[in-house]
């Protein structure tokens, strides 16, 4: 498991990371969610001791420099294109190879891993960001991490790239290793995630699993169909429920499935239909992170989106 | 730490830059050395070291350039060695697969130490071979020379190590390539001869790349009064690169990665 307790990070008279703990459990993908300028990054960099912050981060009990080869405990991509464009993505993978120790031959393993075989001798150079996020991806699983720590890795990627990256992330943690990944394209981490860890402004604002983030949060419905709608809408106003009349049913807001029956069964109303209708992941992020954008952007009315 | 160094050499070696250098220091050395000073016979071949100067290979070598240009070549390696990992931010990898900071950078140093002492071998060989083979070739009549081996292996090795090391410690301070680079260039021709007007004569050669340059000239065949001997300059140098050493470990400790 890695330990993070009261990360922090100042920027000047900006606070970037504020006492920031969480956990991240091996056998499953943690999602970080957050807007821009959000300091999911620089959480990440802080993590791995590449800036210099306050608070402590622990790899199965020990800190990353305990480890005499890091490199074998967390694999990392924190950007897609940190490679020199000359040198060849193999040679590019061999000099990262030579310093973590790893034998030369998982070189080209990794680059069959990821599809990049074919152009080895290549310079990255001219990768597209597809490519290039390949790349950052062979990097990061060259020693056979425990750990892998990924910012937005997705980025760039095609549709087929995309759902191999879900995949492999799926399987990789599946194998008994912990996976933390960021990423803005919030369908992708609600089908990829088992946890998700929410920040804004620096502090963080959910640490739970997707599933229980989807159905706690206040957009998540329970959607009746009954054959008296009117009279279980006055029912359920006397319990002091907020509900809203749709074309085919009503939508009862912050409540379970279980006592909408109940009350409907005392009543003697047939149920037609109950269900509970989650909200998606965008919603709730978006909901999550009201007011807490570093930068706001105005739609084409000028008021803000 | 061992993983460190070798891949630090692989990191030095699998880069064009590398090999685009070190041609052009070869190419300078085929002009300089073997076409003016061997070929053509000096770039004033009315001066007292002419070639009938039983010290002529060895004064025109060191003291003109023939071997202090083509050095500069590793020391604008050694800055991008550690320029590019900023410039690429393959620094974060560097300083993942390394338990310590402290050790990243001396494996730095070692590379860079290994790889300057190695080229400045090479220039030693090569630039006197080039001009002899220069004199020859046009069938210049050459005095019997005089060649004091000791003193110019030591002090071309020193010459390039420290040349090498102020390029590492500039890439350092700066973190970026055209800072280092250009730094590297001004400092000795404009900065350092302007803080000079300041001095006196005997108090410039307390400068550190005026020392750095007195390594290889002073003193070569006999020294005069006042003048500090190079083996004094050398430890001139040595107290600058201590100091700026200091600084540049603290600031590679401290610093974020980039």
């Amino acid at each position: 498991m890695i330990k993070t307790e009261h990360l922090s990070k100042d920027y000047r008279s900006t606070k970037a990371v504020d006492d920031i703990s969480f956990d991240i459990e091996t056998g499953k993908v943690t999602g970080f969610l957050g807007p821009n300028g959000a300091g999911k990054s620089t959480t990440m960099r802080l993590m791995l001791g590449l800036d210099n912050g306050s608070g402590s981060t622990k790899y199965d009990g020990k800190q990353l420099h305990e480890y005499s080869c890091p490199s074998s405990m967390v694999g990392i991509l924190l950007e897609a294109k940190a490679f020199h464009p000359t040198r060849s993505a193999r040679n590019h993978l061999k000099v990262l190879a030579t310093a973590g120790n790893v034998s030369l031959k998982r070189v080209d393993e990794v680059l069959d891993i990821v599809g990049l075989k074919d152009v080895a001798k290549k310079k990255p150079g001219k990768f597209s960001l597809g490519m290039s996020q390949r790349l950052g991806i062979a990097a990061a699983i060259l020693s056979k991490p425990k750990y892998l720590i990924l910012d937005e890795p997705a980025n760039g990627l095609d549709p087929e790239g995309i759902v191999w990256m879900r995949e492999f992330l799926k399987s990789y943690a599946d194998d008994g290793n912990g996976v933390f990944v960021s990423s803005h394209l919030l369908s992708e981490m609600a089908q990829m995630a088992d946890n998700v860890i929410v920040i804004g402004k620096g502090k963080l604002i959910a640490n739970t699993s997707i599933k229980s983030l989807l159905s706690s949060n206040t957009k998540s419905t329970v959607f009746v169909r009954s054959g008296n709608l009117t009279k279980l809408q006055n029912i359920l106003k006397e319990k002091s429920l907020q509900t809203e009349m749709s074309k085919d049913g009503l939508e009862v807001f912050g409540v379970k499935t279980d006592e909408v029956g109940k009350l409907a069964h005392m009543s003697g109303l047939s149920v037609l239909e109950l269900t509970t209708r989650n909200a998606s992941l965008e919603d709730v992020f978006l909901e999550l992170t009201e007011g807490k954008e570093e930068y706001q952007a105005r739609n084409p009315k000028g008021t803000k989106s | 730490m061992t993983a460190g160094i070798k891949a630090e050499f692989r990191k030095l070696f699998s880069v064009r830059s590398t090999y685009i250098l070190i041609g052009l220091a070869l190419v300078y050395m085929l002009f300089y050395d073997f076409y003016i000073i061997g070929f053509k016979g000096g770039v004033h071949t009315d001066s007292i070291t002419g070639l009938h100067n039983p010290h002529y290979i060895m004064t025109e070598v060191m003291r003109a350039g023939g071997i202090a240009a083509p050095i500069l070549f590793s020391s604008i390696i050694a800055v991008l060695l550690m320029a590019h990992e900023y410039r690429y931010n393959t620094i974060m990898y560097t300083l993942t697969s390394s338990n310590s900071r402290n050790k990243t950078l001396i494996a730095k140093i070692i590379a860079v130490t290994g790889f300057s002492i190695i080229f400045s071998l090479l220039l030693e060989v090569l630039a006197p071979l080039l001009a002899y083979a220069g004199i020859h070739l046009h069938h210049l009549s050459l005095a019997h020379q005089v060649f004091y081996y000791r003193d110019f292996f030591w002090r071309v090795l020193f010459f390039g190590w420290a040349y090498a090391m102020i390029g590492l410690l500039l890439a350092i301070f700066f973190r970026n390539i055209i800072a280092s680079v250009v730094a590297l260039f001004l400092l000795p021709v404009t900065i350092e001869p302007l803080i000079g007007l300041l001095l006196s004569s005997y108090r410039q050669q307390y400068l550190p790349f005026t020392a750095r340059t007195a390594v290889l000239n002073n003193g070569l065949l006999r020294i005069g009064p006042g003048i500090l001997s190079a083996g004094r300059s050398a430890m001139v140098v040595m107290i600058y690169l201590v100091i700026g050493w200091i600084i540049a470990w603290t600031l590679f400790l401290r610093r974020d990665s980039n």
